[in-house]
């Protein structure tokens, strides 16, 4: 039970990391950068969704206004991206990306300080599953996932709008060529990640407090579990995004003789698989390695 | 007096940080984004031996030794990955070091940090320590201009440029940026324990994100193969903290705006010097 209680709780981190790591895929098929900044924005997301709670707006209308947030910031950071991704400066696009999730991060420190703000003030109820608990928040995060994951797959495989994005992923030229307008898609990606990333935050908002930092080891998680699964197949980014929350939480979880660790070991055992994974398969978990000229 | 040895001391430290960063990032285009956690590994293994009973030169030694381990291990993940995944990585490196300083109490005491660092006896006092890391600085700024008048210097400039083509004239271009890596690891090393002697001090929010945006911004305003721009950057990157004393900041935001502004110019000086750095791939 103990075993089935960790597994259930990884698995709702594991959706949030799912999340944040998809964004980063999508980002990375159209526009061929990482796009770290993305953890800020998830953050920035869950104070937006403060802020308009704090002013008295139905429940509804701040979790629009959060994912408002969103959108308004995956839309800035395209703009101010755009010219590397239009070059193929995958470098500087993603310093310029980890500095734009920094200036956003600082801003909301001297605004908000740093210490962390509750984005709900109140007990939220926990249900039970034959014994398994989970809480509100937590059951959610699932769901939100599972939604996501069906909405995305639809817009992806089945509507006219999936055949345009794929066409930009594989050959962004020869998408333009055809007059597949390149940099409006990518706009209306951009603003699409940013809203998903801002959902994230609220929702990670709701479970915990959020504090201006706290958007950095999320988004490395999510770029781990990204390259663990291999950054252009997708079904080992979704194995590797619960993998990398479940096998720290049970090392985390258990007692070695003397030898016990706390929560916050989680982030240096993810950091060893990513690295004992990438020693093994660099190419990622269920691609093949292909010969090189 | 002391202000102005407490500058001096920061300026040399930044030369000693930055050459080698210099060469990897601004020369190469190797976004070595792992540099911090060298620093980090080597001032807790400079600490912690002292806290042991060794002596700071023994210690410094082993921190030396340590750090090369570390700079192995990063040489390693250059082959093995792509050069974003390797900037991701080293980011993501920084994350692990800091929860690790944090988390292993018996060792590295945590948050509290670790108190009462001792310097060698011949830097004592502040004014020695300061002639001791502007000597360092001089031999590494002087080595570095040597460096950059050689083949080397200019090896690393053509990697940069285009790798393929460097490698077409005999060049081994991952042998190259391994050994920049190396050095570059030995001198941030180097940098890391005078700066652990200076502050006598260090806790787990040491040498974490903020640093990273400063060496950063140090090393695109550097973009330049010349040394005037190495010490232009370092005195930059000191003096722009010192500026904001003047605006009476409360002291709880005071390092948010520092990153702030560091961040904003790293932004501008990318989008301004974009097209100076060349690190495309795809148009090879």
């Amino acid at each position: 039970m103990f075993f089935l209680q960790i597994l259930l709780t990884s698995l709702v981190t594991g959706t949030e990391v799912l999340l944040l790591a998809a964004g980063l895929y999508v980002i990375y098929a159209i526009a061929r950068f990482f796009h770290i900044g993305l953890g800020a924005m998830m953050i920035a997301g869950g104070y937006g969704f403060y802020v308009f709670n704090e002013a008295h707006l139905p429940f509804w209308m701040a979790f629009l206004g959060g994912l408002f947030v969103g959108a308004l910031l995956g839309m800035l950071s395209f703009y101010l991206l755009e010219p590397f991704i239009k070059k193929n400066q995958q470098l500087l696009a993603l310093l310029t990306s980890t500095a734009f999730g920094i200036v956003i991060e600082s801003s909301l420190a001297i605004k908000f300080g740093s210490e962390g703000k509750f984005l709900v003030n109140a007990v939220l109820p926990t249900f039970d599953f034959f014994g398994l608990r989970i809480t509100q928040i937590g059951l959610w995060t699932l769901i939100t996932g599972i939604i996501v994951a069906i909405l995305a797959w639809i817009f992806i495989y089945l509507l006219p709008y999936g055949r345009v994005l794929r066409a930009i992923s594989q050959h962004r030229q020869c998408a333009s060529l055809i007059g597949i307008k390149e940099k409006k898609v990518q706009l209306l990606i951009f603003m699409a990640v940013g809203i998903i990333a801002a959902l994230i935050g609220i929702l990670t908002g709701m479970n915990d407090a959020v504090t201006p930092v706290a958007g950095l080891d999320p988004i490395a998680m999510a770029f781990m579990a990204l390259l663990i699964g291999g950054v252009s197949d997708f079904r080992g980014t979704v194995l590797a995004s619960y993998l990398i929350v479940l096998i720290p939480e049970l090392i985390v979880a258990g007692t070695y003789g003397d030898l016990s660790f706390n929560a916050s070991w989680k982030m240096v055992f993810m950091f060893l698989i990513a690295l004992v994974a990438l020693s093994l398969r660099p190419q990622g978990i269920f691609q093949t390695t292909q010969r090189k000229s | 007096m002391g202000y102005l040895l407490t500058i001096l001391a920061n300026l040399s430290g930044s030369i000693l940080s930055g050459v080698g960063l210099h060469l990897v990032l601004s020369m190469a285009g190797i976004f070595f984004l792992g540099y911090p956690t060298i620093f980090k590994i080597a001032a807790y293994t400079l600490a912690i031996s002292e806290k042991a009973g060794l002596g700071p030169e023994l210690s410094m030694l082993l921190a030396l030794a340590v750090s090369l381990l570390a700079a192995l291990f990063f040489c390693k993940l250059f082959i093995k990955v792509s050069g974003d995944s390797f900037a991701v990585l080293g980011l993501a490196s920084i994350l692990a070091m800091e929860a690790l300083t944090r988390s292993w109490d018996s060792l590295t005491n945590g948050v509290l940090g670790i108190a009462g660092i001792r310097r060698p006896e011949m830097m004592t006092s502040l004014s020695s320590l300061v002639f001791a890391v502007g000597f360092f600085a001089l031999i590494f700024f002087t080595a570095e201009y040597l460096i950059l008048k050689t083949w080397i210097g200019r090896a690393l400039r053509a990697y940069k440029e285009n790798e393929i083509a460097l490698q077409s004239i005999g060049i081994p271009t991952q042998k190259l940026g391994q050994k920049m890596l190396l050095l570059t690891s030995m001198l941030g090393a180097i940098a890391a324990c005078f700066f652990t002697w200076r502050v006598q001090f260090l806790d787990p929010s040491a040498f974490g994100i903020p640093l990273l945006i400063e060496f950063l911004t140090f090393a695109i305003l550097a973009l330049k193969p010349k040394m005037r721009s190495v010490a232009f950057s370092a005195a930059f990157v000191v003096l722009i903290p010192e500026i904001l004393r003047f605006f009476n900041f409360p002291s709880a935001i005071l390092g948010y705006t520092r990153i702030l502004i560091y961040a904003l110019i790293l932004m501008v000086l990318i989008r301004k010097l974009s097209s100076t750095f060349i690190v495309t791939r795809n148009s090879i």
